[in-house]
């Protein structure tokens, strides 16, 4: 008895598949043309999952950088600068400071600012332009602006410098983007739905003789929605599989071109990290709209 | 057993009563005629035996069960228990004799080994088996009304429902279609038919349930399509 019944299913599903999938290519270029549609708005979705998934990191990456630095008066001498260093370390929520004297400074700026034209730097050994400085690290970057007024009153310190400012702005930017991911996304899978809604409706109206034939021999409202949920579920899968290859390759090929410039300026998603997470997205995303754009199109013909 | 009592139907956007007060019983393996002009309500009773429409009050009892309470998700259980012919057969033109009636198996969710068994066979009851490849627009109209009636007998129904079933037909092929009922009557299927066709009540001498303005205004076994009509 309940294998019977298990082989009814199983008959019942295939029915089902192969209606839909017979819908799909009856319905050929309204199933094309929906294919790509939802497939563009699926990549749209992905660039911004891109975006929010980057501006994330990055934004972690300055909060990670967040550090003061402090200029010390032109030609202190080497106890100042000790004594100097020695205060800055107890200044409450310092981590750690780290001397960076005036040599090292015009070494730096010979070797990485001014490579290939040194000699415009000659003689500023014996007059050296910069003063020596302290890198500080802060234990809790919230307080960046309380730390660094209190920096300011130390003796001997000519110039504190804080990043609080750009942390501030890359947060406040990063909250905007995911926002405006989000509100983007939202519209995006509306539309989606719709486009899929009226295909599916296409094939439900050619079919409507049929599906009236079908309510009177008895056949259930499930049975009847299946093969249309099917063939929403087959198009939306497959502008997954679309959406997904193009966001691959075009995220691949960028990250390859910031490689090739040397950008090093912040550090993106990898290409392994980030692939699994929208190609899953779009995988739920397009099966999802699917379902949904179908079921809503089926309703009024149900009603025999 | 299929019985009404005291069945009334109203219907709210024509404002007037399609049936009112109906009460019948029809008992297992009659053939009965319902009669009466366009609009008289013999439809009504139709689709209220199909849940296609629902009661106003009273009940409607198929074998003891009142169908006007069984819930929604019911209704295709309660259909599968009927067969129903309509009079512009409803065949799928894209599919052949054979596939419109295997259609109907399939949607109650029959293996693939009875369809191969039950098609064949109540296509030979209705005398086209030869003819299980064509399409339904290669048949005369008799032809594509008893596929219909294939297709309504193919899950053993309990109570065939035929609304005009010889409407569209030429009175050879009416008599052809007819005598596939009486046949299928004989081997023990209720009919109900609700038609217009004089000839072919007075011929049969079946049971006849006559309806005006939605009363039920003549039960009588044996009956002719009705004086009162003609008069």
């Amino acid at each position: 008895m309940k294998l019977e019944v298990s082989i009814m299913k199983l008959s019942k599903l295939k029915y089902s598949f192969s209606e839909a999938k017979k819908n799909v290519i009856r319905n050929g270029l309204m199933s094309v043309a929906s294919l790509f549609t939802i497939a563009s708005c699926l990549v749209i979705l992905g660039v911004f999952t891109l975006l929010t998934l980057n501006v994330g990191t990055v934004t972690n990456q300055i909060k990670d950088q967040c550090e003061v630095q402090v200029y010390l008066n032109m030609g202190a001498t080497e106890d100042v600068v000790a004594a100097v260093g020695e205060q800055i370390r107890q200044v409450e929520n310092v981590k750690e400071c780290t001397l960076f004297t005036k040599e090292e400074m015009l070494q730096y700026a010979k070797e990485d600012m001014f490579e290939g034209s040194e000699d415009l730097l000659v003689g500023f050994e014996e007059d050296n332009p910069f003063a020596d400085s302290y890198k500080v690290v802060l234990d809790n970057i919230e307080n960046t602006a309380d730390t660094a007024a209190k920096l300011g009153e130390i003796e001997g310190i000519e110039k504190v410098v804080n990043k609080q400012d750009v942390v501030n702005m890359v947060l406040s930017m990063s909250d905007a983007v995911k926002k405006f991911s989000l509100v983007v996304m939202f519209v995006l899978l509306i539309i989606a739905i719709v486009i899929i809604s009226n295909t599916v409706k296409l094939t439900v109206y050619n079919r409507r003789k049929e599906i009236n034939i079908m309510k009177f021999i008895g056949a259930t409202n499930r049975f009847i929605r299946m093969p249309f949920v099917l063939e929403g579920l087959i198009i939306g899968f497959l502008s997954a599989v679309l959406a997904f290859i193009m966001v691959f390759w075009a995220y691949f090929a960028l990250l390859n071109y910031m490689q090739s410039i040397n950008f090093t300026l912040f550090e993106l998603v990898s290409v392994g990290k980030a692939s699994p997470i929208f190609g899953g997205l779009f995988a739920l995303v397009g099966s999802l709209i699917g379902v949904c754009g179908s079921a809503f199109s089926m309703k009024r013909y149900l009603k025999v | 057993m299929i019985e009404f009592v005291n069945v009334s139907k109203q219907f709210e956007d024509a404002g007037n009563v399609a049936l009112e007060n109906a009460s019948f019983k029809i008992e297992n393996g009659e053939f009965v005629f319902l009669v009466g002009s366009s609009g008289s309500g013999k439809t009504t009773i139709t689709k209220l035996m199909m849940r296609e429409r629902n009661v106003t009050e009273g009940q409607i009892l198929l074998d003891g069960i009142d169908i006007t309470k069984i819930p929604d998700n019911e209704i295709p259980y309660l259909r599968r228990k009927m067969g129903v012919v309509f009079q512009d057969f409803r065949l799928l033109e894209d599919r052949t004799v054979y596939e419109n009636v295997e259609f109907a198996m399939r949607i109650v969710g029959a293996s693939r080994r009875e369809i191969r068994k039950r098609v064949p066979e109540v296509l030979n009851e209705v005398g086209l088996n030869y003819k299980a490849k064509m399409y339904p627009r290669q048949l005369s109209g008799g032809e594509q009304q008893r596929v219909a009636l294939a297709r309504a007998l193919v899950n053993h129904p309990v109570i065939l429902v035929a609304d005009e079933p010889t409407g569209n037909l030429n009175p050879e092929a009416a008599l052809e279609v007819m005598e596939v009922f009486a046949e299928i009557n004989r081997m023990g299927t209720t009919i109900i038919m609700a038609t217009h066709a004089k000839d072919i009540v007075d011929m049969m001498k079946k049971r006849v349930i006559e309806i005006k303005d939605g009363r039920i205004i003549r039960d009588e076994v044996g009956g002719e399509y009705n004086e009162a009509i003609e008069a």
